[in-house]
C-alpha cells in the first residue's frame, strides 16, 4: 500500500473506533469531537511512508523496531490495496468515502439537536 | 496516469467551491430566484447538507475514468480532446505520460487536498454547533438557529 492507502487503512480503523466509543458513551465531546480520530490515526499510518518518500530513511531503515509505533506501516506497506472488481476503483477510497459520509450525516444531526444540547 | 483521488478532489473541491458561492450570495439569490427564497424558507437548515453540492461535480470528474473501467468506452477515446471537458482529464494523462514528476505531485495534492476539505467540514460542523448552542443560550428572537452565518 502506498500514502493513500495507508491513510484510508488508519482512517477506517479510527472510524470503527469512534463508532464503538460512541455506542458505549453517550459523551457529548466524544460525539463532538470523535470524528477528528480517525483523521488522526490516518496521519498516525502515513508518516513512515511520507519519511521514506521525502526520502529521508530507506525502506531498510524503517524495519528497525521503533517505526513498529506505527502500527500500520509494518503491517501494510507490503500489501497491495484492495480493489472493487467491478469498476477497477481503489476500494478502500470508496469505503472511506462512504465513512466519511456516515460522520458528517452524524454531525449534521448533531447541529440539528444543538438547541437541545444547550439546555 | 493520476489516481482516481486527484479528480475526486478535484470535483470535491469544485462543489465546496460552488456551495460556498451559493452561501455567500444567497441574500441576493433569494431577491432574484422566488424558488430559492421559497427553498430557503421551507428549508432554513439547507446548507449543513452543502457537501451533496460536491456530488455532481465528483460525478463529472471521474466520468472518463468509470466510462473506461466499465469497459464501454477504450482508453484511447477516453484520452481524446473531447474529454479535456472533463477537468481536462486528457491534457493531465498526457502531462503525466511526460513528466512523471508530475504524477507524483498531482496525486499529493489531491490527497492532501481531500485531507484539508474533510477536516475544514469537520471543523465546520463544530463551529456551527458552537453557534447554536451559544444563541440558544443567548435565547432571543432566533434562538438555536445562527443569525447569519447559517443559511
Amino acid at each position: 500500500m502506498q500514502g493513500m492507502g495507508l491513510f484510508t487503512a488508519g482512517f477506517l480503523s479510527g472510524y470503527l473506533l469512534v463508532l464503538l466509543l460512541t455506542a458505549l458513551s453517550r459523551s457529548l465531546w466524544l460525539r463532538l469531537y470523535g470524528p477528528f480520530l480517525p483523521f488522526a490515526l490516518g496521519a498516525w499510518a502515513v508518516v513512515p511512508y511520507a519519511v521514506q518518500s521525502a526520502g529521508l530513511l530507506s525502506a531498510v531503515e524503517l524495519q528497525q523496531p521503533v517505526w513498529r509505533l506505527f502500527v500500520f506501516y509494518p503491517l501494510l506497506s507490503a500489501v497491495e490495496g484492495p480493489r472493487l472488481w467491478l469498476l477497477q476503483v481503489e476500494a478502500y477510497v470508496a469505503l472511506t468515502t462512504v465513512a466519511y459520509l456516515h460522520l458528517l450525516w452524524r454531525y449534521v444531526r448533531l447541529v440539528q439537536r444543538a438547541p437541545h444540547h444547550a439546555e | 496516469m493520476p489516481n482516481k483521488h486527484f479528480y475526486l478532489a478535484i470535483g470535491v473541491a469544485n462543489g465546496v467551491l460552488v456551495a460556498h458561492l451559493v452561501h455567500r450570495h444567497r441574500n441576493w439569490l433569494r431577491q432574484h430566484w422566488r424558488w430559492f427564497h421559497a427553498f430557503c424558507r421551507r428549508h432554513p437548515d439547507w446548507f449543513l447538507w452543502h457537501p451533496l453540492f460536491s456530488v455532481p461535480f465528483i460525478v463529472w470528474a471521474l466520468l472518463p475514468d468509470l466510462l473506461h473501467a466499465s469497459g464501454l468506452l477504450p482508453k484511447a477515446v477516453t484520452r481524446g480532446p473531447l474529454f479535456d471537458l472533463f477537468y481536462l482529464h486528457s491534457s493531465f494523462e498526457r502531462w503525466e505520460d511526460r513528466y512523471t514528476v508530475l504524477d507524483r505531485v498531482l496525486n499529493a495534492t489531491g490527497s492532501l487536498l481531500l485531507v484539508a476539505i474533510g477536516l475544514g467540514q469537520f471543523v465546520f460542523y463544530v463551529r456551527a454547533w458552537h453557534r447554536r448552542v451559544d444563541a440558544a443560550r443567548r435565547g432571543g428572537r432566533r434562538a438555536g438557529r445562527p443569525p447569519s452565518r447559517m443559511g
